[in-house]
């Protein structure tokens, strides 16, 4: 049936605001939509000829009618699946602006795998305790359509030239209001050694720290650090 | 309750300052005037946070707030080697890292109101790039740098952005779609698909006037305003009023 697809479609993307991550991209529904919008729009055409001759001898009215009618549930169509489209691919560059945002460098195929299986043994893994309230935390490159890691591309570059004209500002710095310019953190992932304007201090799994905030803002976000 | 007590402390350690560290006593002023701009900078977040539609940019409190977080973090840095290399000489006590503390905890509620200001005012022209685009396109061509809606910054993101969202779209299906549909700005077909900020939405507004003034709402309905109350108003009819400062949104 028409516009089946884009109501899929348009769940998917309502589904997508949820996640955490963005899922893979659907690029057979889109592909899907783009050819159903073509067939439609061959319809279309055919009609309106059709309908152009009806009207040189209007013979039968009722026919006239019911082309009529077709012709614009057709159009009707196009337009719907065009929007449902613009609206999956909005929702998912919505996303991808977000986590640029976020300051973290998105996970190449290669990192994914071990990092998921890691997640599995691990009892605490630091991506499900975050709290599913539809902000993204990762992104998976291997997720995004050619078209989309080029806008994410893009959109960085945008980003680090807005951010230039703010020097002395971590733009991207959390929106929460400040409390305490230093805070106590526990280690959540090994890494590696971290140099403070205080002193240096080793990433070790499950050992605490009382740091300064803006120092190691960027550790918390990247999900090395959780405040405690 | 914690501004102003905090605000008590550094009132007192610049009194205090005053006659110990003699050397910085610039900063001491830096201090005092910060109490004006802060109120301003609050003022300007809110109304910003709280507007539906995009307020003019505060060209010159933001410059000024800026310049005032750069300087301090330089005395900052400055006092930081000072303490440093005195630490041992006994000159400075622990009153006086425990002052820089202070000032390093404004610096970051600062630029953290500044962080906000500034986001909440992109993410507002992400929402409504094309309506924003042509906002801006026709008559604040002429009129001058500190009274436009959106910074020179803000222009260059917004442009940029919409160009990397159109070319994403054309990539991803609008090239491989019907010509006569590939448009972003159609308002044929009943629909139009440019989305407008809803300054229909209502706001709480708090009059700051001293004077009482009536604006007027639909339909020959008028409504006064005195000093100190609040009211909640749809947005387009209070919009003017934010703008001269007679109001402000919370």
């Amino acid at each position: 049936m028409f516009g089946a697809l884009g109501n899929k479609l348009t769940l998917e993307a309502k589904r997508l605001t949820k996640l955490s991550e963005l899922p893979q991209y659907q690029s057979d529904l889109v592909r899907d939509i783009v050819k159903e919008t073509n067939d439609l729009n061959e319809d279309a055409e055919f009609l309106t000829e059709q309908q152009r001759q009806q009207e040189l001898n209007p013979s039968n009215e009722e026919e006239l009618k019911v082309n009529q009618c077709q012709l614009f549930v057709t159009h009707l169509h196009m337009r719907r699946n065009k929007r449902c489209l613009l609206a999956y691919e909005r929702t998912r560059a919505n996303k991808i602006d977000e986590f640029c945002w976020l300051n973290i460098d998105p996970i190449v195929d290669t990192d994914s795998a071990p990092d998921k299986l890691a997640n599995n043994t691990d009892s605490t893994p630091p991506v499900s305790e975050v709290p599913v309230d539809g902000s993204v935390t990762r992104l998976g490159l291997n997720n995004l359509s050619h078209a989309e890691e080029e806008y994410l591309k893009s959109y960085q570059r945008i980003l680090v030239n807005y951010k230039s004209h703010f020097a002395d500002l971590d733009l991207s710095g959390s929106l929460e209001p400040p409390s305490n310019i230093f805070i106590d953190v526990r280690v959540l992932k090994d890494g590696n050694e971290v140099q403070t304007e205080y002193g240096v201090f080793n990433l070790i799994k499950d050992s605490q720290f009382y740091v300064r905030k803006s120092d190691v803002e960027r550790l918390i976000q990247q999900g090395y650090l959780e405040e405690i | 309750m914690s501004t102003t007590n905090i605000d008590d402390i550094i009132e007192d350690f610049a009194e205090q300052n005053r006659h110990t560290v003699k050397r910085f006593k610039s900063s001491d002023k830096a201090i005092s005037s910060n109490v004006n701009i802060y109120d301003e900078l609050v003022k300007a977040m809110l109304n910003e946070r709280m507007a539906p539609d995009l307020l003019p940019y505060q060209h010159k409190l933001i410059n000024e707030v800026l310049t005032k977080l750069s300087n301090q973090q330089q005395y900052l840095s400055d006092s930081h080697e000072y303490g440093d290399t005195n630490a041992s000489s006994g000159i400075v006590d622990g009153d006086f890292k425990l002052q820089l503390m202070i000032i390093e905890t404004e610096i970051e509620r600062l630029s953290y109101m500044l962080r906000l200001y500034l986001r909440s005012r992109l993410s507002k022209i992400d929402k409504y790039t094309i309506h924003y685009i042509s906002e801006t396109s026709k008559p604040e061509e002429g009129s001058q740098e500190d009274t436009s809606l959106v910074s020179k910054q803000e222009m260059e993101y917004m442009h940029q952005h919409f160009k990397i969202l159109t070319q994403l779209y054309n990539n991803s299906f609008l090239k491989k779609m019907p010509h006569f549909l590939t448009y972003l700005d159609d308002t044929s077909g009943g629909q139009s698909m440019i989305s407008k900020p809803p300054v229909n939405n209502h706001v709480f507004v708090k009059s700051v006037s001293k004077k009482p003034f009536v604006i007027s709402l639909d339909e020959d309905e008028d409504l006064e305003l005195t000093e100190n109350g609040i009211y909640v108003v749809k947005y387009k009819f209070i919009k003017p009023y934010v703008e001269l400062g007679d109001v402000v949104l919370i």
